[in-house]
């Protein structure tokens, strides 16, 4: 077949201008995604995360984590700069991990009370898989506030401009901490760095204790109740977690009350868990609803210490609307007064 | 016909009392020291040891412990049946596998792996040791050699660390007569303080396993000059003690055996990730001249403890044969002093 040199000189010509608008095009979709990726982070930050922090449903709150936090960090790619949601978004993903695992262990107690022995170490496994991605999750939301923020060091904080950045600094602590407790109850197979315990110790001096609802020195000093090296000359740590307890239930954040009961458990004192239970469950009156979120995920992680407790005693976890009981409570059918009065 | 099925079905009924009065559980109170409580690495790995046990017939209570000193306590006051510590902290109870954390004994995990894996093979000469008065030891864990954390990297040499101060552990005597010999200043210390007397500066010198390198920050102690002398002092384990009496019968052989066979490696394989956390230049090597030096004071020095009773001869034999084994060009393998 023959083609003439008009044909296909024009042909080429009509390639080039081809290959010129495809260029324009990509390019134009790259300024489109950045600036739609500024706009999500900004809208994010501005409007969705106040609004998800009023609602009181962790479940929801693990749902928004697991779906959004790839396509927030896909924008990564495009130059927008997700750091400072990107800690918030992964701790609520860490959640839904977090209550897996929590369920596997659970069915582990069960099992092993009733003998079963073959079930309890498959739910042993299972409970260590979601452990793993658990801590995977908390180890990228610290990550993400140590790239962003820095770390503290010999009394140096990071600079925190607003309230948000304290809110995602506090929330990067408490991450790390539990990156670290999670990697090592699923057999420390990511190998998460253990020195974050006591960066986070430091960290959490860097905001207001008070403004904070008594979580800063909450966290600090749950730390010191679990390794005692790092606490101070003359420091009580259980004197200063009832500070922040009080602080937090006057404040209607019930965070710092969780902790108490999460450290008294893993020090193996049964007295002091219940104590912060049955606390938990009478201060429930003045929640602060801008942060029910984060009441809630407190009494997420309190009905997980106290339905463990509940489940190896009795094989059933903490019955609906018992927070705050126990099944060895005296409970006694005789009234106060004296009946013989009524006769 | 009639007679021989009711028989059978007798025989069989019978049989089935047995079987399960046999798998009857026996409930023991498991205590546990970790320093970090419920939430750390040994109890992980002793919760599983608790959901085996539970398949040979005993139903462990299990309780955490952070100080040592109690958990060592409760185990001799009666309260707790069987205990997990470190192996210096049950050498009153045990002198024989107390002596596996001895100075310099077990140069390195391969060691460590053989004589755990000779502990636990129920030998009618070794299992003898294994129990003493009404102790006995029921499983081995590795929890990391231990090494010489210093300010300075100049310290490379023993003569070096003469009149350097140390932080050593109270309770093991051996590492405060150690540090005296080589001429440095021993600070009593204990688990809670001697990271924060490092890394404040209060002492020269630690000594400790890698794990505390960094959950401990050890690095800080370093500062920019110091280092980690790569010469193994000692190998710490953890050892699961029981008292005898209240084992039902083969529960301490099956418990060595699952100790050995499905959570020795767990363990060493978090003993081995804590050495991702040091890079190259942290290390201060040493010369095969100064390690052969070491190899040889660390051997006096057991000869010493030895003859004090700090260490038991039968263990020091075995370990000296070990490390012949595996490595035969040792100058020690030729006269047979240990």
């Amino acid at each position: 077949m023959n083609v003439s040199p008009t044909l296909l000189g024009s042909f080429s010509r009509l390639r080039l201008a081809l290959l010129a608008s495809l260029l324009v095009v990509l390019q134009g979709c790259g300024i489109i995604y950045k600036t739609t990726g500024d706009v999500l982070i900004n809208y994010g930050r501005a409007e969705m995360v106040p609004y998800l922090l009023m609602d009181d449903d962790v479940a929801m709150g693990c749902a928004t984590g697991e779906a959004l936090t790839p396509l927030l960090l896909s924008f990564e790619a495009v130059g927008s700069n997700p750091d400072r949601l990107a800690p918030l978004v992964y701790t609520v993903a860490a959640t839904c991990t977090e209550a897996l695992a929590l369920e596997q262990e659970l069915r582990y107690s069960r099992a092993l009370k009733d003998g079963r022995v073959a079930e309890a170490q498959d739910a042993r496994t299972m409970q260590k898989r979601y452990l793993r991605v658990t801590a995977q999750r908390y180890h990228k939301a610290y990550q993400r506030t140590t790239a962003q923020y820095g770390e503290a060091d010999n009394g140096q904080c990071p600079r925190l401009r607003t309230d948000f950045d304290e809110l995602v600094w506090l929330v990067g602590q408490i991450a790390g901490v539990q990156a670290v407790l999670n990697d090592g109850a699923s057999d420390a197979s990511l190998g998460i760095p253990r020195d974050i315990a006591a960066k986070v110790e430091r960290g959490a001096a860097c905001v207001d204790n008070e403004k904070w609802w008594g979580v800063p020195n909450g966290t600090r000093a749950a730390l010191w109740s679990i390794l005692p090296m790092f606490a101070p000359e003359g420091a009580d740590p259980w004197r200063e977690m009832d500070r922040s307890v009080r602080m937090g239930f006057e404040q209607g954040v019930r965070l710092p009350s969780a902790l108490f009961a999460i450290a008294a458990h893993s020090v193996g004192d049964e007295q002091r868990v219940r104590r912060a239970v049955r606390e938990f469950a009478k201060n429930d009156q003045h929640i602060d609803q801008n942060y029910a979120m984060l009441d809630a995920l407190a009494e997420f992680l309190i009905t997980g210490v106290s339905d463990r407790l509940w489940t190896e005693a009795t094989g059933k976890r903490t019955p609906f609307g018992g927070l705050g009981t126990f099944w060895d409570d005296q409970r006694s059918s005789q009234p106060a007064f004296d009946i013989d009065d009524l006769l | 016909m009639r007679i021989s099925r009711f028989l059978s079905v007798a025989v069989a009924a019978l049989a089935l009392g047995f079987t399960s009065q046999a798998s009857a559980n026996t409930q023991l109170r498991l205590c546990v020291f970790d320093i970090i409580g419920s939430s750390g690495d040994i109890f992980n790995l002793m919760r599983d040891y608790r959901t085996a046990a539970l398949g040979e017939g005993v139903d462990f209570r299990m309780r955490a412990f952070t100080d040592e000193n109690i958990a060592y306590e409760e185990l001799t006051g009666g309260q707790c049946d069987v205990a997990a510590i470190t192996g210096i902290r049950g050498r009153q109870l045990n002198s024989y596998t107390g002596s596996l954390d001895s100075i310099g004994a077990i140069p390195n995990y391969d060691a460590l792996r053989m004589v755990v894996q000779v502990l636990s093979s129920e030998n009618p000469r070794i299992t003898p040791n294994l129990r003493h008065g009404p102790y006995e030891v029921i499983g081995i864990a590795p929890m990391g050699a231990a090494y010489l954390f210093v300010k300075d990297q100049s310290i490379n040499n023993v003569n070096a660390l003469a009149g350097k101060s140390i932080a050593v552990m109270e309770y093991d005597v051996a590492q405060g007569r150690m540090a005296s010999r080589v001429g440095m200043s021993p600070v009593m210390s204990d688990i809670t303080n001697f990271s924060g007397r490092f890394n404040n500066h209060s002492v020269d010198i630690c000594f400790a396993p890698m794990a505390a390198y960094s959950a401990l920050e050890l690095y800080r102690g370093m500062g920019p000059d110091g280092g980690i002398v790569d010469y193994t002092l000692g190998q710490l384990t953890m050892q699961l003690i029981a008292r005898h009496d209240k084992l039902p019968e083969g529960f301490a052989a099956w418990s060595r055996k699952y100790m050995f066979e499905n959570l020795y490696d767990r363990a060493q394989a978090v003993v081995d990730n804590a050495y991702n956390d040091v890079s190259d230049d942290r290390w201060i090597r040493v010369s095969e001249d100064d390690t052969l030096r070491y190899d040889e004071m660390m051997r006096e020095a057991r000869i010493d403890l030895t003859e004090q009773g700090v260490y038991s001869k039968e263990m020091m034999s075995l370990l000296r044969n070990i490390r012949c084994r595996l490595d035969s060009s040792r100058g020690e393998c030729s006269e047979n002093l240990e």
